[in-house]
């Protein structure tokens, strides 16, 4: 038992009572000191019992009268039997427990109270329009209608029969009123309805969509009996996807790839189709996705004819491609600000400087964008990207981590028209390589007129510097020109040379016969050799010297300066003895699938070449080559992510790459990866309450970032809300630091899209949201939610499936009735004052 | 006039009782005491006395009758509940449905508020229901009393009710229901077409009188993403009044004023503001408004709450803390002590919000909440509470659920050489190896919580050190230990917290029920202010505004002009019987006095 003092101030009117005590000081009565302080207690009572009236005391007293009401829910998805059992039980409970009071409200989509058991059996048994709207089933609703029928002064029971699928309500909220009145709810899981149906029970679909990519949406389909069903997916009409699957009883979850074109929000419909389906209702399942716009890609190829490949692919897996030619580098954070990944392949360092290189840099690192950096023979050594700024901000440093057993092979013109500045240039030239190998190098010189001699046959550089200088030295020009024997020649020596890198580096200034150059040339690449060549001067057959060298992968020089000579010399030694890169068949080999997990390595082409790079300390290696070099590494930096694919992406070293089906997918899950770390500038949200009656609140967010992710503050952004055609064009308020809020309440059964729209904010565009609400949630015939229920018995303070003694123990008893108290005060204090009077009247006490 | 106790005829027959029960014994010849007397002193007395009686001597025994009278009749009155007459509405069950939006608190010009008014009209509902089955109901509350034909009980219900928001609320759809009276002021529009279709008339009663008023429309913090960035407020004010007015602000983060100044507001401007607060200081800020002309009070403040502004006291339990301690140098919102294993036992001072044991479990289970990294394999033996180790060489992270601990944290970047871990039927895996190794698990319960780190940090465990996921997945976790996410722009009424959450405390340091529902718990909030929630060895802070233009612009309502015409008519006076209780307890009270002193007889 306990008081409630509602309007407890008006107990400070006590502090007057005193007064009638100290009247007895100046009394004029002539009453004996008796009664005079009987008359005392008396007036003193009265105020007091006035006092604690005004004070609107409530008494909640315990009571042993109980009341129970059963709710008995009768929507389509319980079965009837399991109907006809709950009324059984509420017999049963009733015949033992015999309440004082109960009630039985069935429920649905509303409630409706039936007289008994009996009632509630004709209730599920007539099919078609019942009181009872069953296409539905409001907890929420039904709960309160059930408290509404508890009798007052009476403990107060309820007990649920449910499968616990509510299909609108808020049940949390529900909960929380039945706990703050102390009235525990008891639950009994009703059997769903057995119809042998087929029905679509739920649809999942990853986080992230992205146009045009295949996505692996997994429809789980109920079934009731073994049977052989067709599911598709649909988006305005257009099968997206769809699969023949025999399914059995319980739930069975499918995975269809499908692929929606355009980005924004997108109602996509999940439809099972199967022979002898008792129920249309619920074959289709709506649910809307967001489509991430396509992320926008920056390609900036060094040759821009092998362009298609990449481009190709990436458009087909959902990214927007701009092409660029090497000039076309954004220079300002503006043009940068528009994509979200930037591929950069095959560029020489010299086509990028540095003020590009700035901002590029400070994109990836301040604004989250992703850098893919495609190997090529133009970016590795001293004049590639060693020691660049771009270096920095890539997971490998461009060098090599071994220095390459090197074997050199000069194959020099001393023919006639060398004579004088040539060949003295020429002699220079051999030496100033020679000073720049290093010891463990070997080097071969042969000269040619019309014969060739081996000015110094093949030999370790070190042990025979000296011997090299004097060999170097004794070169006379004489004779004709014939270049191809020299070349063969030297194309022989290096077959016995063992080494990693085997170059030749022809120099001629004549013409010599037409021979068969492309055959020996392609014996000499396919046996891992290369060889470049320079023309000195301008009578040099400078076509062959040049196809020579492409034929030889190697490079071609035109020296019309015999000055200009010693200079290539030194870059072809140097270059041979570290080459930038390795042409050669490479094997990937999967290191740490990572992201790039579900791509089948197994049947990946060999690559045929890559730049020599080492991968840094803190970064990630994914893809490297048998001799574990890296071939695909990456590593967040800053903000933003950045990743360096040591081959080529084009019609080189990955033509046969380009051919493979896993082309697209390994270079999309790449680029996808490197996207997506940019702070959206702005993201756009919808919170769908659960329908409370025919309406429901909907709250849409906007949240708006600066580039570096802090919060955009003091905008007005434009939301448009269509909720069942009805168009309303709302301003989110900002609530807090860059968030924004538009809320409205809309009918339950509207399909409402939110798109933000801002004429102001171009990055906006296409922005939406799109909710849906599942018009066929009441005939999905799942297993009941036991969970749920438990939940709502234990935390009300109920039992699941509880005995008649259950009920009599369980709950709160303290608080069954409640009786206002100011009448009875009222009363007492109006007989009291008859007696006040009456003691006036009388004389006690004295004879 | 009508009585709602009885009917008519009995409360005036009743009343002609009282009355005449009172007058016979105020009429009783008083017995005089017997006092012999000589007959000579008396006669003298009676020749000696010639001074005429006084106006007052003659009539105040028919004062005191009346008195007498008075004070019984209005406790009789009272009993039978008069109020001014109603037309009985009849027709079966009804509901009354109070508005408890905030807006309900606004002071009309007409004097009293639109709450007080709303009262007044659900008694004189009450009074007319005559006889029928009357439920109470608010938005906030659902249903409150009834249905009942005891008029007293729901009068009691009535005088227990305030205003505690319910702007997403609506009212209970109870079956039978004839009529839906719905007594609001129309600030919050609501629909009204599923009673309708329910079969009940739905009949709004308005207690709407536009009034100007001043509102802290929006205030909330943002401590900003890195530790670089400072914290901020956005802040909103408005004036709903067709007057300018100057309007004081004052922003206090703890004791310490941020902002006093003076803001002159045209009307209907609303003012937006960002408020620069600095990073560290005390979490707890407030923002007040005063003016002249400002109706409703609730809307005058404001709080936020800073969660990472007081840096997490951390204890590193480590033989050699190595990356970790690293990592501890160099978060700022991060104040680490690093202590061996053998000295753990021994008693620490100073806060301590979380520990992290570091390849080492301690025998018992720690108090506060705790990060353990890598287990050490004799985890079984020396610290069975745990649960049993498990080891994997070279892992492969495949699966990540959607967790605070896990948010940012990029798998892709992480090689694990081996993970040891720990597993019990306590510890939820978040993360798991290709083949199922838990890598990442957390455990919660009301007492407390947990996380364990299946990989340590060291080079030959993996190289997570060396990664960004390093930091991220550290401040995850010990923010997820420490400090519970208990939400953003948090309203009064039901709110979702986190298990976590065992004890919530009011600003006024009253205990808020917590009901566990399911894996989340459910507490109803009807103040706005500064909530304490605790649980699990962590403290934090739930802020709660009413913050919103619609409920603070008292100056409108969507009821409709015919709606609104009816007010006047709606008018309806408070109950008498508290009035004529207290004019009784006040006559009572004088009479004695003058009684005493003979005044009156």
């Amino acid at each position: 038992m306990s008081v409630i003092w509602t309007t407890p101030a008006a107990l400070w009117l006590l502090a007057l009572v005193p007064l009638v005590w100290a009247a007895g000081k100046f009394s004029r009565t002539n009453f004996n000191p008796r009664q005079h302080l009987l008359q005392t207690v008396v007036r003193s009572l009265v105020l007091v019992v006035l006092a604690v009236a005004l004070a609107r005391p409530v008494l909640e007293v315990g009571s042993s009268r109980v009341s129970v009401v059963y709710l008995v829910d009768v929507s389509y998805s319980v079965s009837s039997r399991s109907v006809q059992e709950a009324a059984t039980r509420i017999a049963d409970l009733n015949g033992t427990l015999r309440p004082d009071h109960f009630r039985i409200v069935a429920f649905a989509r509303h409630a409706q109270v039936v007289a008994d058991g009996a009632a509630l059996t004709q209730l599920v048994a007539a099919e078609g329009q019942t009181e009872v709207d069953r296409s539905g089933s409001d907890l929420d609703a039904a709960l309160a209608a059930a408290r509404a029928e508890l009798a007052p002064g009476h403990v107060p029971r309820l007990v649920l029969f449910s499968d616990g699928r509510p299909t609108t309500g808020d049940v949390s909220a529900a909960v929380t009123q039945l706990v703050s009145a102390g009235i525990p709810l008891h639950v009994f899981p009703l059997a769903p309805r057995e119809l042998g149906d087929t029905w679509v029970e739920a649809l999942h679909l990853p986080l992230r969509l992205a146009p045009g990519g295949l996505i692996a949406a997994v429809v789980d389909v109920g079934s009731q009996r073994e049977t052989s069903a067709m599911v598709e997916i649909r988006a305005g009409g257009k099968v997206l996807g769809s699969k023949a699957v025999t399914l059995a009883q319980g739930t069975t979850p499918v995975i269809v790839d499908i692929a929606v074109d355009d980005a924004g929000a997108v109602t996509l419909e999940a439809r099972v189709t199967s022979a002898n389906d008792p129920l249309e209702q619920n074959n289709v399942l709506t649910q809307s996705a967001w489509v991430a716009p396509r992320p926008r890609v920056l390609y900036v190829e060094g040759t821009p004819a092998s362009a298609r490949y990449l481009s190709a692919a990436l458009d087909q897996s959902g990214f927007d491609v701009e092409t660029r030619a090497v000039a076309g580098l954004p220079a300002t954070a503006e043009d940068l600000a528009q994509f979200d990944v930037v591929v950069l392949s095959d560029l020489a360092r010299s086509a990028l400087p540095d003020p590009k290189i700035a901002v590029l840099a400070n994109w990836v690192e301040q604004s989250g964008g992703g850098l893919l950096v495609a190997g090529g023979e133009s970016v590795f050594g001293e004049d590639g990207y060693r020691e660049s700024p771009l270096e920095r901000l890539l997971p490998v440093t461009f060098e090599r981590k071994d220095e390459p057993e090197v074997a050199l092979i000069m194959v020099l013109d001393k023919s006639w028209s060398m004579a004088g500045t040539n060949i003295e240039m020429l002699r220079v030239s051999a030496q100033a390589a020679v000073d720049v190998m290093k010891d463990e190098h070997t080097l071969g010189i042969v000269t040619f007129n019309d014969s060739l001699e081996w000015t110094l046959p093949p030999r370790q550089v070190g042990p025979n510097r000296d011997a090299i200088r004097r060999a170097i030295a004794g070169i006379e020009p004489s004779g004709h020109t014939l270049i191809f024997p020299a070349v063969e020649q030297a194309y022989q020596a290096l077959q016995k040379v063992k080494a990693r890198a085997k170059h030749v580096l022809l120099l001629s200034d004549g013409r010599s016969y037409p021979d068969d150059y492309e055959t020996l040339i392609a014996k000499m690449v396919a046996e891992k050799m290369t060889v470049s060549s320079v023309a000195m001067g301008a009578a040099a057959d400078r076509e062959l010297l040049q196809n020579i060298a492409k034929w030889g992968k190697g490079r071609s020089y035109a020296a019309d300066d015999p000055k200009d000579v010693p200079q290539i010399f030194v870059k072809e030694a140097k270059d041979a003895a570290t080459p930038g890169f390795d042409e050669k068949l490479l094997k990937p080999v999967v290191k740490h699938a990572g992201f790039l997990a579900g791509i089948d390595f197994s049947r990946a082409p060999q690559l045929r070449g890559r730049t020599a790079t080492v991968l840094k300390d803190t970064a990630l290696e994914l893809i490297q080559t048998e001799e574990e070099d890296p071939l695909l590494a990456f590593w967040p930096i800053g903000a933003g992510r950045a990743a360096v694919f040591a081959s080529d992406v084009k019609d080189r070293w990955a033509a046969d790459w380009i051919r493979w089906r896993g082309y697209g997918p390994f270079f999309s899950a790449i680029v996808r990866e490197l996207a997506g770390q940019r702070f959206a500038p702005f993201t756009l949200d919808m919170q769908v309450a659960p329908a409370r009656g025919v309406s429901r609140n909907v709250t849409v967010i906007v949240d708006a970032r600066e580039p570096d992710g802090r919060p955009k503050n003091l905008l007005r952004p434009a939301v448009r809300v269509d909720a069942g055609g009805i168009v309303r064009d709302l301003v989110a308020r900002q609530v807090a630091p860059g968030r924004y809020e538009a809320r409205l309440t809309t009918d339950a059964t509207n399909e409402i899209t939110a798109s933000l729209l801002d004429a102001s904010l171009p990055a906006t565009a296409g922005l939406s949201r799109r909710f849906v609400p599942d018009a066929g949630a009441e005939y999905r015939f799942r297993a009941p939610d036991d969970a749920l229920l438990a939940s709502l018995a234990a935390s009300t303070g109920g039992v699941v499936a509880p005995d008649a003694d259950a009920l009599r123990r369980a709950g709160t008893d303290s608080r069954a009735a409640r009786r206002a108290m100011w009448p009875g005060l009222v009363l007492f204090a109006l007989l009291t004052w008859a007696g006040d009077l009456l003691l006036r009247r009388v004389r006690i006490f004295e004879r | 006039m009508s009585f709602g106790a009885m009917a008519g005829w009995q409360a005036w027959g009743l009343l002609a009782l009282t009355a005449g029960v009172l007058t016979w014994l105020f009429f009783m010849k008083i017995r005089a005491p017997r006092v012999h007397v000589p007959s000579l002193m008396l006669w003298t007395q009676v020749l000696d006395v010639t001074r005429e009686q006084t106006l007052w001597e003659r009539i105040r025994k028919a004062v005191s009758w009346l008195i007498t009278i008075a004070v019984g009749l209005m406790l009789m009155l009272a009993l039978t509940r008069p109020a001014p007459s109603v037309v009985a509405a009849g027709g079966g069950r009804r509901l009354i449905v109070i508005d408890s939006s905030w807006s309900m608190g606004t002071l009309m010009p007409g004097g009293g508020t639109r709450w007080e008014r709303a009262v007044t009209r659900a008694r004189t509902l009450i009074a007319s229901s005559a006889g029928d089955e009357v439920a109470l109901a608010t938005t906030a509350d659902g249903l409150v009393e009834g249905p009942t034909t005891d008029a007293v009980l729901l009068e009691a219900a009535l005088d227990r009710l305030v205003p505690s928001g319910g702007e997403g609320g609506d009212w209970p759809r109870l079956a039978d229901v004839s009529v839906v009276h719905f007594i609001t002021d129309g600030t919050i529009p609501r629909p009204t077409g599923d009673v309708a279709s329910g079969g009940a008339r739905v009949s709004v009663e308005p207690v709407f009188e536009p009034a100007p008023n001043v509102a802290i429309t929006a205030f909330e913090t943002h401590a900003g993403g890195d530790p670089q960035s400072q914290a901020e407020a956005y802040l909103e004010l408005a004036n709903y009044s067709t007057t300018a007015q100057p309007v004081r602000l004052v922003v206090t983060r703890g004791t310490v004023s941020v902002a006093d100044t003076s803001i002159d507001l045209s009307p209907g401007e609303a003012v937006r503001q960002i408020v620069p607060l600095g990073r560290a200081g005390d979490a707890r800020v407030r923002a007040r408004i005063t003016a002249p002309d400002n109706a409703l009070a609730i809307d005058d403040e404001a709080v936020a709450w800073i969660a990472d502004a007081e840096p997490l006291a951390v204890t590193v339990v480590s033989a050699s803390p190595g990356f970790l301690q690293i990592l501890f140098e160099r978060l700022p919102g991060m104040k680490a002590t690093f202590i061996a294993p053998a000295a753990y036992a021994q008693p620490r001072t100073g806060p301590e919000h979380v520990v992290v044991f570091d390849h080492w479990v301690p025998a018992e289970a720690p108090a506060t909440p705790a990060l353990f990294v890598s287990p050490p394999p004799d985890v079984a033996r020396t610290a069975p509470w745990v649960g049993t180790a498990r080891q994997e060489p070279e892992p492969a992270w495949t699966t990540s659920l959607a967790h605070p601990v896990l948010r940012g944290v990029d798998p892709s970047t992480v090689t694990l050489e081996r993970a040891r871990t720990v597993e019990s039927a306590a510890w939820t895996p978040i993360a798991r190896s290709a083949t199922g190794t838990p890598l990442v698990s957390v455990a919660e319960t009301v007492d407390y919580r947990r996380v364990v780190l299946g990989f340590g940090f060291t080079e030959a465990e993996s190289n997570v050190a060396l990664q960004p996921a390093f930091p991220v997945l550290v401040v995850n976790a010990l923010e997820w230990l420490a400090r519970p996410s208990l939400g953003d722009q948090v309203r009064p009424g039901v709110v979702g917290l986190e298990a976590v959450v065992s004890r919530l405390t009011s600003p006024e340091g009253r205990r808020v029920e917590v009901t566990t529902f399911g894996a989340t718990r459910l507490a109803r909030i009807t103040t706005p202010g500064l909530y304490l929630a605790e649980g699990g060895g962590m403290r934090s802070a739930l802020a709660v505004n009413v913050g919103d233009p619609q409920v603070s612009n008292v100056e409108r309502t969507s009821l409709t002009a015919q709606t609104l015409s009816d007010t006047a008519a709606a008018q309806a006076n408070d109950p008498w019987w508290p009035m004529l209780i207290a004019i009784a307890f006040a006559c009572a009270l004088v009479e004695w006095w003058t009684w005493r002193r003979r005044i009156t007889v």
